[in-house]
């Protein structure tokens, strides 16, 4: 048995999303330390239909020991269409369509559960707080639990089948302080649950970053560009992006958008977008590093890794001004601008793509920003806090 | 300095209202770009949701002001009806168009100014509410405002931290630390086994604890302590904040505290003794804080057992001690 138990819906290098991303982060850091871990997580790859795609079973990946359980049926391809109508007022959802909205989500798995259900030692660590995993394992635990619920204001964080979840955990690691600030606000009664703004790891890539050469890699030639990291989802403001994009360049004529990571949501093709798919992490560090900036227009984030690994690469960072946790670390590091509306988007654009003074002057406030908060020994040390407090 | 944040944060915040500036410029030159933002911002309100937009509880008069107006500014571009239909660009479909536009708009003009004229009306409203609630913020932070002119309350040191911690020590369940500043309270009851949070008005107060690991939350005190339920708290702690706040909202936050702790909970109240202000901080905070002996006293006059004790060493020279009867 483990010092601590990860569960999460999805595990493994090549999984994109976000907390998936924090869990592994965190995993295999702690790991390196000298701790024991492991995963509990389902065989999917894709949250679209949770289908088994990683071999059943358990395997050594990074140092942790990851245990794998098949799904016991597939998220319907339906699924997003069938809740619209309990997500247009989810605070109303009986407890009984609300139960059956998380079992419809998924990843669902008896077998997950029994192996939640048997962890007698350490700490259950859950990431996201959304899933079927979280939801139905924290009823089943045993030792103390932590919830990194990578929380968003989005309509199912107002189901009534939450609460249950937020106020039984033990801890809550948020990634952000506003994070934090939603969860207070929604599940009032965590308001003594012990919890720190723990943020998630961030630092340089082991290989020398190399961004001459992903410029060749893609064919951007001279041109200045602007990148894009990330699912290419419309909830994820991509497709607002490439319009207010396709708008200012028509304007100054020039410059580029690149966008790196999975296409969920098609995206109409233009002159100024170059589509790459995703890409490996040397080229994705080359293409971040060789951009006169990251462009962010999420506005549902609840800490955006790529945004701090962009100031790692020396780049400025742009984000949407609706996103408070994006904002936020622009505001407190220096190191990014962000707008509210079409108008600040291009004007802050124009800026950024013209003024290599103004460029250079916030990738190096946001570098020095990541590396003092969000060094692992950092993150350790806020982590650690919190376990020895629910331990 | 580059290197230094709050530098950094000058800087970026000077960049941003400089963009703010421009685009201002821009969207008074150019009437078209107008009508263009109006739709992508209409888009924006859809994928945008407004929880997102909220900045936290610690935003100053200033930020809470400026947040209205952008919300004032937004209800005012979105209240405008227009009954103008978009015209094609080939020359057929732009005569058809244009024919269909004539007509849409005699038909729906007469309804269209109606609407106007009462969106014209409530957004004057709300405006004029805006100025009287302004107004009324403006006397109730007068104290607020004023003590931005005085250096802030010194953070806890460590031998109040640790008084405190020993004035806590039998207590077994959680504490709250109101005006934790960077935690040196809560660090001190946390390494005495103590469970601890601690909650403060500023971010920057915080963000020292924050990164190292510290339970610490941005919230107003009485809003805090609002949300926690009766008797859950073994102890709660008044510092700093309380020193620059006037009696009503500190007869409130004592309120709050009471119901929060357990019977055998306490209340510790650790603030430096006002006859120590003098010079420009006497005059410009006068009104504010109360001394140890008037807490003392108010403890007495709800019920709690109150003990008075001196501490040498550290800013705060009295601590008051309250259990509720």
């Amino acid at each position: 048995m483990s010092d601590i138990t990860f569960v999460a819906p999805r595990y493994g290098a090549d999984v994109v999303g976000g907390a998936e991303l924090g869990a592994r982060s965190l995993a295999t850091r702690l790991s390196a330390d000298g701790m024991d871990v492991s995963v509990l997580t389902s065989r999917a790859r894709s949250f679209d239909t949770w289908a088994d795609d990683y071999p059943e079973g358990t395997t050594i990946e990074e140092g942790v020991s990851v245990s794998r359980f098949s799904v016991d049926y597939l998220r319907s391809p339906n699924f997003a269409a069938s809740c619209d109508r309990l997500l247009r007022h989810p605070e109303k959802a009986s407890m009984q369509d609300a139960w059956q909205w998380i079992d419809e989500q998924g990843p669902t798995s008896n077998d997950l559960l029994e192996a939640v259900a048997e962890v007698d030692r350490g700490v259950l660590s859950f990431t996201p707080y959304m899933y079927h995993p979280a939801v139905r394992g924290v009823t089943v635990a045993r030792v103390p639990t932590v919830l990194h619920a990578a929380a968003h204001p989005e309509p199912p964080l107002r189901l009534p089948v939450f609460d249950d979840l937020f106020n039984s955990v033990s801890g809550i690691a948020h990634y952000s302080r506003l994070e934090q600030r939603l969860v207070l606000d929604r599940f009032p009664s965590t308001v003594l649950t012990p919890q720190v703004v723990m943020g998630l790891p961030v630092e340089a890539p082991d290989f020398e970053i190399d961004p001459v050469r992903a410029r060749q890699t893609f064919g951007l030639g001279d041109e200045p560009f602007v990148v894009f990291l990330g699912r290419v989802l419309r909830s994820k403001g991509t497709h607002e992006l490439v319009d207010f994009f396709n708008a200012t360049r028509e304007r100054r004529g020039n410059g580029k958008l690149v966008i790196v990571g999975p296409v969920v949501d098609e995206i109409p093709k233009s002159k100024g977008v170059v589509c790459v798919g995703s890409v490996s992490d040397e080229h994705k560090f080359g293409l971040v590093a060789a951009a006169d900036a990251l462009i962010n227009p999420s506005p549902l984030e609840s800490f955006s890794l790529v945004v701090l690994e962009a100031w790692l690469a020396g780049t400025p960072v742009l984000v949407n001004g609706w996103c408070g946790p994006t904002r936020d670390h622009c505001e407190q590091s220096g190191g990014g601008l962000w707008y509210s509306n079409f108008v600040e988007f291009e004007v802050s654009l124009n800026r950024l793509l013209d003024d290599v003074d103004l460029r250079d002057r916030l990738a190096q406030a946001g570098h020095a920003y990541v590396t003092e908060s969000f060094s692992w020994p950092a993150v350790r040390r806020r982590y650690q806090r919190l376990l020895s407090q629910i331990s | 300095m580059l290197n230094d944040a709050t530098g950094a944060r000058e800087y970026v915040n000077r960049i941003q209202a400089e963009i703010t500036e421009e685009a201002h410029q821009r969207r008074e030159s150019n009437p078209t770009l107008a009508i263009q933002e109006r739709e992508i911002n209409q888009a924006w309100t859809r994928s945008a949701p407004s929880a997102a937009a909220v900045r936290g509880d610690g935003a100053s008069p200033a930020e809470v002001k400026a947040h209205s107006e952008h919300l004032l500014g937004c209800i005012d571009d979105l209240s405008l009806l227009s009954v103008d239909a978009p015209v094609g660009k080939r020359k057929g479909v732009r005569q058809l168009k244009g024919t269909v536009r004539a007509l849409t708009r005699w038909y729906l003009r007469y309804l269209a100014d109606q609407v106007n004229a009462f969106n014209h009306f409530l957004v004057g409203f709300l405006r004029s509410a805006e100025q009287r609630i302004a107004r009324l913020e403006g006397d109730a932070h007068a104290a607020e405002i004023m003590g931005e002119f005085v250096d802030p309350v010194l953070d806890a040191d460590h031998v109040l931290g640790q008084a405190v911690a020993d004035q806590l020590s039998q207590c077994d369940g959680p504490v709250a630390v109101v005006s934790c500043g960077s935690g040196r309270i809560v660090s001190a009851l946390v390494q005495a086994g103590i469970t601890a949070h601690g909650v403060d008005d500023s971010v920057d107060a915080i963000n020292d604890g924050v990164n190292e690991g510290l339970d610490l939350r941005v919230a107003a005190p009485s809003e805090h302590l609002s949300r926690i339920a009766d008797g859950s708290l073994s102890g709660v702690v008044l510092t700093r904040f309380v020193e620059r706040r006037g009696p009503v909202e500190l007869s409130t936050l004592i309120d709050e505290a009471l119901r929060c702790v357990t019977p055998s909970g306490r209340i510790v109240v650790a603030v430096a003794d006002l006859s120590a202000r003098s010079g420009p901080e006497a005059e410009l905070l006068r009104g504010t804080g109360l001394s140890p002996q008037t807490w003392a006293h108010l403890l007495r006059k709800r019920g709690c057992v109150v003990e008075v004790s001196a501490l040498t060493g550290s800013r705060v020279t009295t601590l008051v001690t309250a259990q509720p009867q």
